[in-house]
Parts: structure tokens; sequence; C-alpha cells
């Protein structure tokens, strides 16, 4: 089983113990999804980098292809690394199996900001679901 | 040692195999171990890898252009240098007027001229002139350039700014910046010179290592580094010079020094030398000699024996022990069946190279210190001869002080150096820091099988002391 620092409001829980909280198996791979999400690309080709597009404008149909083109990048990378590395040890739980949907959606009449849902599917058929908004 | 780059994705990758070592279980992939383990400390360690090649560089003087010059001008300090700031540039100017002065006409030191603005930069260069000088109204006549029809005075000056910036082309330093008073011009008849640019790091780097040779080859302390670091097999080395009562060729031979090496690399060769005659010297091609290995008649074959029909012969005179050695052999006037005149003999003889070797090398183009004859020898070794009585103190194992005494004396006295006595109180200093010892009285420290004694052995500049096991007698009592 993989296990990693439990993050929230993004900074290490510390146990009573003082020791890091550790998540795994499907609470892992949620928050996974989401710091995927929320980061620039890094070099391994993890972060969708969703920022780069705050901000632009221009036709709405093209901007919600290239949010839903990223994240799908960026899964698809995040699946290369879990195959990379601690492919032994990392459960089925928090394997990805596929991606369920990514839906990509404009915020009222602002053409700049999105809302965007991606499902994650595990290879035990569990989902994580993540919901964010690009832009505000 | 070369300090390699190492990039911060290396560094992760070292970090994150250690983790894996210890704990298969955190995920180093992605998520806060990578990013708060892993990446963070990997970026800070390439940041130091930077740091730690800069000093490599440093210290191995490569990449000139990569270091600071504050970096470069501390380690250069070290041998005393200090970087040169330029210099500036000089010239002369001429002060003229076309009237005849009916007084003096001085112009002060410190009179500040300009150069005319560079065509391409606009920028000027400002002089001063460096002495005051006078035209003497009453010798105008002196002054009188015939060619330009005007009184001229001429004037040294220096570039305020240091460095090639000063360097101005003839008649370009012109402009007035103080009122000439009775002179109505000033011009640089010819360019200005000198006005040397800071040394860079490329030209300190030069200097630094001219001084470091220069050093390595022209004293004492030198010779020996510069020996001891090409020629591994040069144990120690010890140079005498001047009034050392040990050169006794100083008094033919102007600039000689001589340096007495430990340290063999033993050849054997043969030469075919003519025979002339009994009691005279057959001498070797390639000296110092070490020892005579065989001596035969060529043809008809015959084989001769030292001290039947033929001694070993050493240099001694002043170039003895050097490649500059006469030796060899002789044969007896006693021998039986001698040589005809003029047959070929086969002397067989092992002589010690690194002599040769290291005087070769001191004579090359790099290495030759001029007016200095230095001569290399190898040093004598002097065989001792120690006896001595040791007890055992009670409860320790007899043989095994007995052999830890044995080691220590032999491991003391043939380390010891060109010139080092044998002092008896050293030999018991080693001895008395072993365990067991009780007592250790030596009773007899000789260099002559001859002698019997315990004073200190004094051993010239041109000796080491050495000890065989066989001479090292240890008496139980």
């Amino acid at each position: 089983m993989t296990q990693t620092f439990l993050i929230q409001n993004g900074d290490v829980v510390i146990g009573a113990t003082g020791q890091p909280t550790m998540v795994a198996d499907g609470v892992k791979l949620r928050q996974d999804v989401q710091e995927n999400l929320s980061i620039s690309v890094q070099s391994t080709g993890f972060g969708a980098g969703l920022d780069d597009l705050v901000g632009i404008l221009g036709d709405e149909f093209s901007l919600r292809a290239k949010v839903a083109q990223r994240v799908r990048t960026s899964i698809g990378a995040m699946l290369l690394l879990q195959n990379q590395y601690h492919r032994a040890q990392r459960p089925l739980t928090e394997r990805i199996a596929r991606i369920g949907q990514i839906l990509v959606s404009s915020v009222g009449g602002k053409k700049s900001t999105f809302l965007f849902k991606v499902d994650v599917m595990s290879a035990a058929g569990l989902t994580a679901s993540t919901t964010g908004i690009l832009g505000g | 040692m070369p300090i390699n780059k190492i990039t911060a994705t290396e560094f992760e990758e070292q970090i994150r195999t250690a983790i894996t070592e210890r704990t298969e279980s955190h995920d180093t992939a992605y998520g806060p171990v990578k990013d708060i383990v892993i990446a963070a400390p990997a970026q800070v360690f390439e940041t130091q890898n930077d740091r730690i090649r800069l000093v490599s560089l440093l210290i191995s003087l490569i990449n000139s252009d990569s270091f600071t010059d504050a970096d470069l001008d501390a380690l250069v300090f070290n041998e005393g240098l200090t970087r040169s700031e330029g210099s500036h540039a000089t010239g002369v100017v001429t002060f003229s007027m076309s009237a005849t002065p009916a007084i003096n006409a001085v112009v002060q030191r410190g009179y500040p001229i300009s150069s005319l603005p560079d065509t391409s930069s606009s920028s000027t260069v400002t002089f001063v002139t460096t002495e005051e000088r006078t035209l003497d109204a009453a010798s105008a006549s002196s002054y009188y350039n015939l060619l330009t029809k005007r009184y001229e005075l001429q004037v040294p000056v220096t570039a305020v700014v240091s460095g090639s910036a000063g360097l101005i082309g003839a008649g370009r330093i012109k402009r007035a910046l103080r009122p000439l008073g009775l002179f109505d011009a000033v011009t640089n008849t010819n360019a200005t010179q000198g006005g040397r640019d800071r040394e860079t790091n490329a030209e300190l780097i030069e200097r630094y290592l001219i001084a470091i040779l220069g050093r390595e080859l022209s004293t004492p302390i030198g010779v020996e580094k510069f020996a001891r670091d090409n020629y591994p097999d040069v144990e120690d080395l010890l140079t005498v010079f001047g009034a050392n009562e040990l050169l006794i060729r100083a008094a033919e031979e102007a600039g000689a020094v001589d340096a007495y090496v430990i340290g063999k690399q033993t050849t054997t060769q043969t030469d075919n030398l003519t025979f002339f005659g009994l009691g005279q010297l057959m001498a070797i091609i390639s000296p110092p000699l070490v020892s005579i290995n065989a001596v035969a008649r060529v043809s008809p074959a015959a084989t001769y024996i030292e001290g039947t029909d033929y001694e070993v012969v050493f240099d001694t005179s002043g170039n003895n022990s050097s490649q500059r050695a006469v030796e060899g052999i002789k044969f007896l006037a006693t021998m039986v069946s001698p040589p005809d005149a003029g047959q070929i003999i086969a002397v067989t003889y092992t002589y010690n190279n690194l002599i040769r070797s290291l005087q070769a090398g001191f004579e090359q183009d790099d290495t030759l210190v001029h007016g200095r004859d230095l001569l290399f020898k190898q040093g004598e070794e002097i065989d001792i001869i120690l006896e001595a009585s040791l007890r055992v103190t009670a409860g320790f194992s007899v043989s095994t002080v007995t052999s830890l005494v044995q080691t220590a004396v032999l491991t003391f006295i043939n380390s010891l150096e060109l010139g080092e006595d044998v002092e008896v109180s050293d030999v018991q200093g080693v001895v008395r820091r072993i365990s067991g010892v009780d007592n250790f009285i030596v009773t007899r420290l000789v260099r002559d099988v001859a002698v019997s004694g315990t004073v200190d052995l004094a051993i010239d500049d041109s000796e080491f002391a050495r000890i065989q096991s066989t001479d090292l007698v240890i008496t139980l009592i």
C-alpha cells in the first residue's frame, strides 16, 4: 500500500503523536487528483497547468476544449507515474483505471470562468470526483 | 577531485531512492512527499552543488570566467600575489605659442588637458601634466620650432583614468581645460603609451602559475617538491649548497648544488668495453653504479671473478654517485690469464636510473635554472647495527612484546630521512611507547661492524640510516 501526507487547507496535517497524518487508497487518489488539477505542469507531466488559462478570453467552446484536454493529459501523466513508481505497492483503490468524465461548463455570463468536474475511476471501481472553478 | 554538476532532478532521484530503500509505501512519484521531502531539498542541494563546483573550479583554475574576481584574488593571495589594477597611459604634450614670449611661460604640474571626443563613442579622456615646466623667455629661441614656426614647450602627461582607455592617438589631446595663459595651443605629437587594463582572471592565473613554478625550481624546497611531484620513486631529497663541506666540487664548478636522493630505479645493462691493460679503469656507460653483476670476455669466452680477477671502482670525486661519476672495474695486476689488450669485455651491471632521470628532468628548457649546476646523487645508505637488552613486564607475552619492539625499531630507523642522526633517546622513545616493555637497554649502536659503543650516530646530509632485521639483535633479560 502506498501512502502520503494528508493535506488540508494546503498544509500537512500533524496528528496527536506529532507525526504527519498519512492517507491511502481512495482518499489519497482524490487528494492526488486535486493536486494534479491545481498545479502547473511539472517536468514529469504531472499537473494540469489550468492556471495558465485564467483570464484568457476567446471562443467559449475552444476554451472548454482546452481545459478538458489539459485535464486529460495531466491525468494520463499521473497514470504513467503510477505505473513507473510503486507499481507493486499501489492498491487497486488508488490505481487509476480510466477517466470517468470531464465536465466543463461556463458560469453565468462570464466568458472566462468555467466550472469543471472530473471523475477518475480507480481499478477497484470507485470514483474519485473533483470539482473546481477556473477563473472568478 | 573534480565536482560534477548534479541537477535538482538528479538529486530528486537520489532522495527518492533513499526514501524507497527505507520504505516503499511512501509515494515518491507525486504528491506532498515529493513536493516537501524530495523536490525542495533537491533544489537546495543543486544550489549547494553549484557552490561547491565553484570552489572546485577555483582550486583547479578551470573556466576562469566562472568565478568572481574576489574569489580568485583570495586564492592567489596565498602565493602573495595581488591583482594589478592596471596602469595609466602616459605621453608628452606640446604647449606652443606663435608670438615671442616676453616673460617666462609656465605650465603648472597638474594642468588638465582633454582629448577630442572619440568619433564613435564621443567620450573624452583627461590628462594632467606630471611636472612643472617653464619656457624661459631669455632663451626663447631654443624653444623655437622651425617646422611649425612656433615656440614649443614639451610637458609629460598622464591619463586620469587607468587602462587602455588612455591610449590616444597623436594630435588628439588638444583641449585645454584651463586658460592657456601665454600659450595659445596644446597638442600631443605622438600617441600615448602604456595604459594597461586591469588584470583579467586569465592573466592573473597565468602569473600565479608562473609564481609557483618559479619557486619550485630555484629553491631547495622547490627542487624537492618538483622531484617528489614528478618522480614517485623519490622518497627523500636533500640539497647541499654554499659552504656545505659535502660540496667538494664547489671549488671547481661554479654554481654547484648537489641533490642527494633516497630512491632507486635499478636497471641492468651490459656494456661491451675494450680492455686496455691491468689496473686501468674500465668505466661503465651509465653511472651511477649500484653493483657489478658479471664480467666476461666476449671472445674467446671467459668469466672473471670479483676480488680474484677484478675490483669494483666507485667514483670518489665530487661527481660521485651521480651520472657524471667515472666508475666501473679494474682488472687486478695479480690476476691469472688476463685478457689481451683490445679484447672486448662484457660488463653487466646495475645502475640507478632514477638519478639519471632526475638529472635529465631538471635540465629541460622549462626546468633549468640558469647559473646553477644542479647534480643529483644517490644518497649513501648507512647500515646500522643495533643490539639491546629487553625486559618484558610480567603478565605480557614475551614473544608479542619482542616482536612489537623489533617492528617498531625497524620501522623507525628505516623511515629516517637524509641527514637524520640515529639517536639512542629516539630509539628509546619509540620502544617505550609499547605496552609491556619494562626495560630496554641499548648495548650497541654502531655503523661499523668492527666497532662497539652506544653513542648517537651522526649521519651526513648525503647519508641515510637503514637497518636490516638481522642487524637488530634483541636479548631478553
